[in-house]
This record gives structure tokens, C-alpha cells and sequence, in this order.
């Protein structure tokens, strides 16, 4: 006759296990749940931000390495270009800077403070590292950063808004994170449209027909300092529609960013 | 090589993985987590994501701690899987 006892171990084992499974499926809801997850989320942060710092270093050491293999020539010709590239930008914002602090002291006349509260933060994640269309920032509370702050490629181009702020970090929203829809407008004094987002920098929004919306034209947040959002890249027009689908794009990469503006809302 | 000494390996890789690397290679390392262990730190992994990445969903899903929820449903679909189909 079989002995009893192998079967009792093994029920107690499978018991322990499902037991052991469960309890940490509880504290998992139990995190989610509860509000422990903004506490935890700043830990995390804090021994995580050490560690990406770390890897960035690492990286770009790597990088360098691989650069004393490039040709000189190469190195010589992107040199010109970018100099070339400077020097017509340089020009260009010479001519937008001034027209910009005409238009903060027209407002300014007409009892209204345009004037912009920020602060230069890096990037320390970005995606495909992220699954979600999140910038993981340097600053956080302490520098002065609050949820639904918005966050400027530069202090100009709005890319999102803060969603999370910890001590020392925040977690960036992008607005063209799939599925968000932001209000914007068509150029200055153009329709209020609702654009979606599609992800990396893309936008689509729908025009009446009546409407002309022309590739290359400025997209903008309706605010009292008119922030950029997209340029209009192209639109389809589909004959049996009374709408257009019009595609816009944000003129810098999201995910190539090393750093933003939070262009804070409170002192 | 030790198993367990392969299970601490992969279980580096994944925090690893959560930190440095793509979310997609992150997910890989956790299928192939929870398909040779138990798989526990696959839960902790994801709930790691969530809180460091955000936690707000995508493709207007907005679906909060997906990371994590993906992460309970491999966790337990693997475990369904080698009892009943895996001897």
C-alpha cells in the first residue's frame, strides 16, 4: 500500500504556491488601488534616476569610442554644414526673438502677463524604452514643476504636459501619444480643431470642407503666448466626405529630445 | 549551468531590461521568464514599468497599469498553461 504522506506534501506545496500567488496578486492590487503608488513611484525614481544617469555616461563613452573610427573627411563636411545650418538659424531667430518681445509688451499694455515661468530639465527616458509615449525628466517638485504644467522642445514648441511629479522627477505626457486629443488651432485667427494623436510627432485632425488648410502652415495651442504645436504636412481629401483628414506633424522629434522646457504654471 | 543560477540571470536582465532597454525586449525576457520559472518577478517587473514610465494606458486605452496587468496575465496564463498542458 502506497504511503499517504508524498500526496499531503505535495498538496500542501501546491496550496503554499497558489496561496504564495494570490497574496502577491493582493499586494500588486493593493498597490494600484490604494495610492501607494505615488510613494513608491518616487522611490523608484530615486534609485532609478542614479542608475540612468549611469547608463547615459556609459553610452556616450561607447559613442565616442566609435567616433575616433570616422573618417575625417566626413567629420570635415558635417562641420560645414552645421556651421552653415547655424548660421541661417541664427539669422532666422534673431528676427523671431525680436517680434516675439513686441508681442509679450503689446500684451503686456492690455493688462495681460505673458511672461513664462520655466525651467531647463533633461531627459532621462524616452520611448521605445517607455512603452507609453512618456519623457521621464530630471526635475520635480523642488525645481518647482506641477502636474499640467506644460513641456516646450523649446520655449515655444509644446510637446505635453507634466502627468506625474515626484520629488526629483516628473513624467511628461506627450500630446501625440496615440489616442489624446489636444484643442488646437489653425494658424492665428483658423478654426478650433480636435487633434488625435497617432504617435512619434503625428497628428490628424478632421476640417470642414469649406476650409483651406494649406501643407506647411503653423498648427498652434490656443494660450495667450501662441505656442507652436505641428506644421501641417499634408491633406487628404476624400470626394464623398464633407470633412478632410488633415496630417500634421510636430517639427522636432519627440524621442530625440535631450532636453525640454516646463514652462511652469505657478511660481 | 545551475538553474537557479539561470534564474537570477534572467531576473537581472529583466530589471535591466526595465531600465535600459525597449519595452518589447523587456516583454520577451518576461515571456521567456515565466515560461522556464514561477515567473514572480514578472509582476514585480511590470508594476515597475508602470510606476516609472506612467501608468496611463495606450492607443486611447486608458487603461491604468497595463504593464502591470499584462504582466498578472502572463504570470498566471503561463502557470495555467504548464499545469494543464505541459507535463
Amino acid at each position: 500500500m502506497k504511503s499517504l504522506r508524498p500526496r499531503v506534501k505535495t498538496r500542501r506545496k501546491l496550496f503554499g504556491n497558489t496561496a504564495f500567488r494570490g497574496l502577491l496578486l493582493l499586494i500588486v492590487i493593493g498597490i494600484m488601488l490604494f495610492g501607494l503608488s505615488s510613494s513608491l513611484r518616487s522611490t523608484l525614481h530615486t534609485v532609478a534616476l542614479p542608475l540612468w544617469k549611469g547608463g547615459a555616461y556609459v553610452g556616450s563613452t561607447i559613442a565616442g569610442v566609435f567616433d575616433l573610427f570616422r573618417s575625417k573627411n566626413a567629420l570635415v563636411l558635417e562641420n560645414e554644414r552645421l556651421k552653415a545650418e547655424f548660421a541661417e538659424l541664427s539669422i532666422r531667430l534673431l528676427d523671431r526673438n525680436e517680434l516675439y518681445e513686441e508681442n509679450l509688451a503689446l500684451k503686456e499694455r492690455l493688462g495681460r502677463d505673458a511672461s513664462v515661468n520655466a525651467v531647463l530639465a533633461a531627459v532621462v527616458a524616452r520611448p521605445p524604452r517607455a512603452p507609453y509615449d512618456t519623457l521621464l525628466l530630471d526635475a520635480g517638485s523642488r525645481d518647482g514643476v506641477s502636474v499640467g504644467d506644460f513641456v516646450a522642445a523649446s520655449e515655444t514648441l509644446i510637446i505635453g504636459a507634466i502627468e506625474h511629479v515626484t520629488l526629483t522627477t516628473s513624467i511628461a505626457r506627450l500630446y501625440s501619444a496615440p489616442g489624446v486629443v489636444t484643442e488646437v488651432t489653425l494658424g492665428h485667427s483658423g478654426p478650433v480643431l480636435q487633434a488625435v494623436g497617432q504617435g512619434a510627432g503625428n497628428f490628424e485632425a478632421r476640417v470642414p470642407v469649406g476650409i483651406e488648410v494649406l501643407a506647411g502652415e503653423s498648427v498652434l495651442l490656443p494660450t495667450i503666448v501662441p505656442h507652436v504645436f505641428a506644421v501641417v504636412e499634408y491633406v487628404r481629401f476624400n470626394p464623398t466626405d464633407s470633412s478632410r483628414s488633415v496630417f500634421f506633424r510636430s517639427p522636432v522629434n519627440p524621442f530625440e529630445l535631450r532636453f525640454v522646457t516646463v514652462l511652469r504654471q505657478s511660481e | 549551468m545551475n538553474p537557479r543560477a539561470i534564474r537570477i540571470t534572467l531576473g537581472i536582465l529583466l530589471f535591466a531590461s526595465v531600465l535600459y532597454f525597449p519595452w518589447y525586449v523587456t516583454l520577451l525576457i518576461a515571456l521567456i521568464i515565466v515560461a522556464r520559472t514561477s515567473g514572480y518577478e514578472v509582476l514585480i517587473a511590470g508594476l515597475c514599468v508602470d510606476l516609472l514610465y506612467g501608468d496611463r494606458g495606450i492607443w486611447g486605452l486608458e487603461v491604468p497599469f497595463l504593464a502591470t496587468g499584462t504582466a498578472v496575465i502572463l504570470f498566471f496564463a503561463a502557470h495555467f498553461i504548464k499545469k494543464n498542458f505541459i507535463r
